[in-house]
């Protein structure tokens, strides 16, 4: 029986320039940590081999120090094999693997020729590489002409999307009907970001190290004993990414401000975790504000925090128009824009009225 | 607020002389007086003391100064809720302020006095400004386009907005007051800094540094996605340049392999050949020694089968001559036998022929005998000695005869009456109508009545019955048809005669007739020629029979002919043949050794050709290949070289780090532009709270229009008729008059039609002002000048039916004003 992880999409060198510097340095980092990480799991388990079915690199050009350390992460565990595919983000025409292919860690293979290689006596992979960012056809074709020794155990390697059933129009699109014909134990998949099995031994790992809200951080380990196979999920993500949403409620006072923003706050460890929170709904301008301060408050305690209120409306009072202008012309002014601004049929509305409003403060 | 009297001292032309105008009243009051008596002047008092603080050395109050100089003194006596007070100011020098009750206490002075004036009179500046129309100050709105009266006209808007804005108390705090001016100023000054008035950025500002940074941004960008898209494609290129290098190399390494082996499949194959050749080189005489057997063989086989032959046909031919010749005898019998029948038949033909020739005779005679027969029958038809003609005389008169007939039947009676009337007592019976009109009447009796043309027709019919009679008698016949069948029986029978009699000469000339019937004479003939054509008929049958037995004998003696040459041939055969054709066997086995070795020789020579054509192939195999290696190397090389090339300018490009550049360039322009679309929203927001504020302003400044143009619409009708007048949104004056369907600009107007507007427009809001509680007169200061004197006693209807408020009315147009109003102003100057 042959134990091996399975992962791919570590996209090691991506920017997170959407995130403020001192994160997305860290997020950046963690994208070579996931070779340690998953270095570490592997000694743990046993495991002698991990296979990265593609977009070890997030470009065709990343910089040196990048691709060093991932480099050097790698040779930090000797007694592990990395098998490497090229993806459409690291075609094996990128310039990235130029350097790599000068001065490979020694523990490495960069399966970039279409050809069976022997992982262990009796054990066969199918690597089908992709060498450019956009191959016409399925990439998976030039598995079928692969001829190993009978008996021996075929494991395939390739990156692309599963396309609809038949259709390979799309460039890197996978026919999982030719997955079927290969006679394979395992077909390690490369390309989608989430853990999905496509049919029986035939996977995504998905990202060891999430990138986007909702994903998680994953591999696989995955068991093969002759023709079957099997396998089960490996938490490898260093940050945790989080998404909520709260419907709020027209009669939500400044008081309840901190407890919507702690019942949408996620749960866990908050310094490792990035949050995104889409309140939506109308409340009153003190609710707002109250609410504001309140995630202002609470995000501190995580990695990142971000608000989006842009699913917020404001909804004024006539007391509200009264605090802000007694009466005449002025009232009826602020009047007007507290009404486009509920409507919401203006975005521009509520913030004329925020300026309006603190110019008759200072005009008192 | 009511102008009860008002006195001027130190006041333009009054300089030492105190003016004393007295006469004001409720409703319209008139001081009608020529120019020059101080009307402008008592009205500039009136706005001086009632606006401009006594200590007020503004312009206005300095144009009330005599040349002479001193201190201008206004009194002015007026009601004011109820209540009649006293103001007094003198400007300039020693300046003072003083309000006295009706009893002539003082109420106020100094500060005071112009404390007590703001509090109870807030809005006179808004009053005077609306319902004052002051000399030479008729359109509120400076005329021209000027950049002075631009600027006046601009001053002048202002100017009512913050009177408009000062009145926010009274008018029901509607219009925002100073507070909304400041307000609004704040924010279109905060908007000024970011747009200009025409919605550009302003330049400086941070509207348009964040523009310009934005474009700096998004050229970066696009500088960077160009770099990295030339990075891809440089990527991409390589990627293409690999594989074609791999297809070009494994195509390469193909072609090489396929020339090696067909390389090797010619060396083989040409040592297949040697070795063949080899093989068959000893074998190659054994062809042409079975050649020389076989023509041995066949030469004796040949005569040996010639000799066979040769006896054979002669025994043969011998035989076929012995029987030949029997046969022939018994042709011969057969024909001897068939002439004697044939001459026997012949003898009998001729018989039969004569005796048909006989019948043939007998049939003539018989025709000729039946034919003189019927001659004869012919020539005994009788011949009516009468013709045709009479005939058809007799016919006529029977036909008369029958007419007549018809009425010679019907008489009874030979009575004869005169008249065509019967006599009394008879009675009719039938009446006969003869032609021509003629009536015979048949009566019981024997009485006929005639007409008179009745006895002529009875003589004419007897004389017709007899005759009648005598042709009967001289024809011979009964009636005229039989004769006319006889006589046509006898033309035909002469017709006949004559035909038969042709015939008899034609065919019967040299016939003697008989009296045998044609019929039996024919059946004699034809049993005559029967007998004839049997006779025929055997005899051509035994000719035929003889014509065969000849052919045959013909034939018989070619067979002969030609088996007697068989046996010639046969027996010359056999003279020229050897008498032994040597030992068979022993050429047999030579023949069939030499089969065997040309057998051994072929397969050998098949072997060589085989070879030969197997190198052949290998050759052309080996030329292809070959030439397939130097079309596809060029090609690897290509590939090489593409592949080096796009190598390097992958590596070159991948120095610049596009994607870093890009992404940071992104970043960049992300920020860029989310500042940017901040300042435009601050932008916007802006607008839209100016726009807010302003539209509250304008629909509280409607507030006020709308009652001051309801206001108007009688006051315009009152006097221009169906009119209507038309108010611009910057103005608190109508701007234009609408009338007979036309809409017409105040521009455009006739200087008096605008100076009624305007007067109206005063009276209209001097009613608005009123029910909002601001008492105030209508003042007209010369406004008259310019309007026609219809125009003029309608106005001045008008204003005498407006006993609302104050309108006092000031002109020089005396008598056209003294018929407005018995109220006249007084004026009287006192030292």
């Amino acid at each position: 029986m042959l134990r091996f992880i399975h992962t791919a999409d570590l996209h090691i060198g991506r920017n997170f320039t959407r995130f403020p510097e001192g994160v997305a340095v860290r997020l950046r980092a963690a994208r070579v940590g996931a070779i340690e990480r998953l270095g570490e799991s592997a000694q743990t388990l046993g495991v002698r081999h991990v296979l990265i079915a593609g977009d070890m690199f997030d470009a065709a050009y990343v910089p040196a120090e990048d691709r060093r350390q991932a480099a050097a992460a790698m040779a930090e565990f000797p007694g592990i094999q990395w098998w490497i595919i090229p993806g459409n983000h690291d075609p094996a025409a990128a310039p990235v693997w130029d350097a790599w292919r000068a001065a490979p860690p020694p523990n490495t293979t960069l399966l970039e020729t279409a050809a069976p290689v022997e992982m262990e006596p009796g054990v066969w992979l199918l690597p089908a590489p992709l060498s450019g960012a956009q191959q016409p056809g399925d990439p998976t074709r030039v598995l079928e002409g692969m001829a190993t020794p009978e008996g021996s155990v075929r494991i395939a390697l390739a990156h692309g999307s599963v396309g609809s059933f038949g259709s390979t129009a799309d460039p890197n699109a996978i026919d999982t009907r030719r997955l079927a014909r290969l006679g394979c134990s395992y077909v390690a998949l490369g390309d989608w970001h989430g853990q999905k099995e496509v049919a029986e031994g035939v996977l995504y790992a998905g990202t060891p190290e999430p990138d986007g809200f909702g994903a998680q951080g994953r591999a696989l380990v995955v068991d093969v004993d002759g023709i079957r196979s099997t396998h089960q999920s490996l938490e490898s993500g260093q940050f945790s990414w989080h998404s909520s949403e709260s419907v709020l409620l027209p009669d939500m006072v400044a008081t309840d401000a901190a407890r919507v923003v702690a019942e949408a706050r996620p749960e866990g460890r908050a310094r490792t975790a990035l949050w995104r929170w889409r309140p939506t709904g109308r409340i009153s301008p003190q609710g707002q504000a109250a609410l504001q301060s309140a995630f202002a408050e609470a995000a501190p305690d995580f990695l990142h925090a971000q608000a989006d209120w842009s699913g917020v409306l404001p909804l004024y009072s006539a007391a509200d128009a009264a605090a802000m202008a007694p009466e005449g012309a002025l009232r009826m002014g602020v009047e007007a824009l507290m009404a486009q601004a509920s409507a919401g049929t203006n975005p521009a509305a509520h913030r004329a009225l925020s300026l309006l409003a603190s110019v008759l403060k200072e005009t008192i | 607020m009511q102008i009860i009297s008002v006195s001027v001292r130190g006041v333009r032309q009054f300089a030492d002389r105190t003016a004393h105008i007295t006469g004001f009243s409720a409703g319209l009051c008139v001081w009608a007086a020529p120019n020059e008596r101080g009307k402008s002047t008592v009205v500039d008092a009136l706005v001086a003391v009632f606006l401009r603080d006594r200590k007020s050395t503004a312009a206005d109050i300095r144009a009330l100064v005599p040349h002479s100089g001193g201190s201008p003194e206004i009194t002015v006596n007026f009601l004011h809720k109820g209540v009649v007070w006293t103001l007094f100011k003198r400007y300039l020098r020693n300046p003072s302020a003083e309000v006295r009750d009706a009893a002539g206490a003082l109420v106020a002075q100094g500060d005071a006095a112009e404390a007590w004036l703001s509090q109870e009179f807030p809005h006179a500046a808004l009053a005077v400004d609306l319902l004052w129309a002051r000399q030479g100050a008729l359109a509120m709105e400076p005329e021209g386009s000027g950049p002075v009266e631009k600027r006046q006209r601009e001053e002048g808007r202002e100017s009512r907005r913050g009177l408009l804005s000062a009145a926010s108390a009274a008018l029901d705090a509607g219009l925002g007051g100073p507070r909304f001016d400041a307000v609004r100023a704040r924010l279109a000054s905060e908007l000024a800094e970011l747009r200009t008035p025409t919605g550009r950025a302003r330049t400086g500002g941070s509207l348009d540094k964040a523009q310009k940074r934005f474009q700096c941004a998004q050229k970066a960008l696009a500088e960077a996605a160009a770099m990295k898209d030339r990075a891809d494609a440089a990527v991409a290129t390589r990627a293409h340049a690999r594989v074609a290098q791999a297809e070009a190399e494994a195509r390469f390494s193909q072609a090489m392999k396929d020339a090696e082996v067909a390389q090797h499949d010619s060396t083989r194959l040409a040592q297949e050949v040697d070795a063949a050749r080899c093989s068959f080189a000893p074998l190659s005489g054994a062809i042409s020694a079975l050649e020389d057997a076989s023509a041995k063989r066949e030469t004796a086989l040949s005569n040996h089968h010639r000799r066979v032959q040769a006896q054979q046909a002669h025994e043969c031919a011998r035989a076929d001559i012995a029987k030949l010749q029997r046969e022939q005898e018994g042709l011969d019998l057969r024909l001897n036998k068939a002439e004697a029948d044939l001459c026997s038949a012949q003898e009998s033909f001729n018989i039969a022929d004569r005796q048909m020739e006989r019948a043939k005779q007998a049939l003539l005679s018989a025709q000729a005998g039946a034919l003189n027969r019927r001659i004869r029958e012919y020539r005994d038809v009788p011949t009516p000695s009468a013709t045709l003609q009479a005939c058809a005389q007799w016919e006529a008169e029977i036909a008369r005869f029958d007419a007549l007939n018809e009425v010679h039947e019907g008489i009874l009676a030979e009575a004869v009456w005169e008249g065509i009337e019967p006599p009394a007592g008879w009675v009719a019976g039938e009446a006969h109508v003869l032609r021509d009109g003629d009536v015979l009447v048949v009566g019981r009796g024997r009485f006929v009545v005639r007409s008179p043309g009745g006895t002529e027709r009875l003589e004419q019919r007897e004389r017709l019955h007899l005759r009648l009679l005598e042709h009967q008698k001289e024809t011979g016949f009964v009636t005229p048809a039989d004769l006319r069948a006889a006589l046509e029986k006898a033309r035909e029978a002469a017709i006949q005669i004559s035909v038969l009699e042709q015939e008899r000469v034609s065919r019967f000339a040299d016939v003697v007739p008989s009296d045998v019937s044609p019929e039996k004479a024919l059946a004699v003939l034809e049993d005559a020629r029967y007998g004839a054509d049997q006779a025929r008929e055997h005899l051509a049958a035994l000719h035929q029979a003889v014509a065969v037995i000849r052919r045959e004998r013909d034939t018989m003696e070619r067979r002969m002919l030609s088996v007697q040459g068989a046996l010639n041939t046969a027996g010359a055969v056999l003279d020229a043949l050897p008498e032994s054709v040597g030992d068979l066997g022993a050429i047999e086995a030579t023949y069939t050794a030499a089969q065997d070795k040309a057998a051994q020789a072929r397969a050998a020579y098949r072997l060589v050709e085989d070879r030969e054509a197997a190198l052949a192939e290998a050759q052309m195999r080996l030329n292809a290949a070959l030439q397939v290696v130097e079309d596809v190397r060029p090609v690897r090389d290509a590939a090489r070289e593409r592949r080096a090339d796009a190598d390097g300018v992958a590596r070159m490009v991948a120095e610049g780090d596009p994607d870093t550049v890009f992404r940071a360039a992104q970043h960049e322009f992300e920020i860029v532009q989310s500042d940017l679309s901040r300042w435009e929203q601050e932008a916007e927001a802006l607008g839209l709270a100016i726009q807010a504020l302003d539209n509250a302003r304008a629909a509280r400044k409607m507030d006020l229009f709308e009652p001051a143009r309801l206001q108007m619409e009688p006051l315009v009708q009152a006097v221009f008729g169906q009119a209507t007048a038309r108010f611009g949104t910057d103005s608190l004056l109508p701007n234009g008059l609408a009338r007979g369907g036309v809409s017409e600009d105040a521009s455009v107007l006739s200087g008096g039609t605008r100076d009624l507007l305007h007067i109206l427009g005063r009276l209209a809001f001097a009613q608005v002002l009123k029910a909002r509680g601001i008492d105030w007169p209508v003042l007209l200061d010369d406004s008259f000048a310019q309007i026609d004197e219809d125009r003029i006693k309608a106005l001045g209807a008008l204003l005498e039916g407006q006993s609302s408020y104050q309108i006092v009315a000031l002109s020089g147009r005396i008598t056209t004003l003294k018929e407005w109003t018995s109220t006249h102003i007084e004026h009287t100057v006192l030292v």
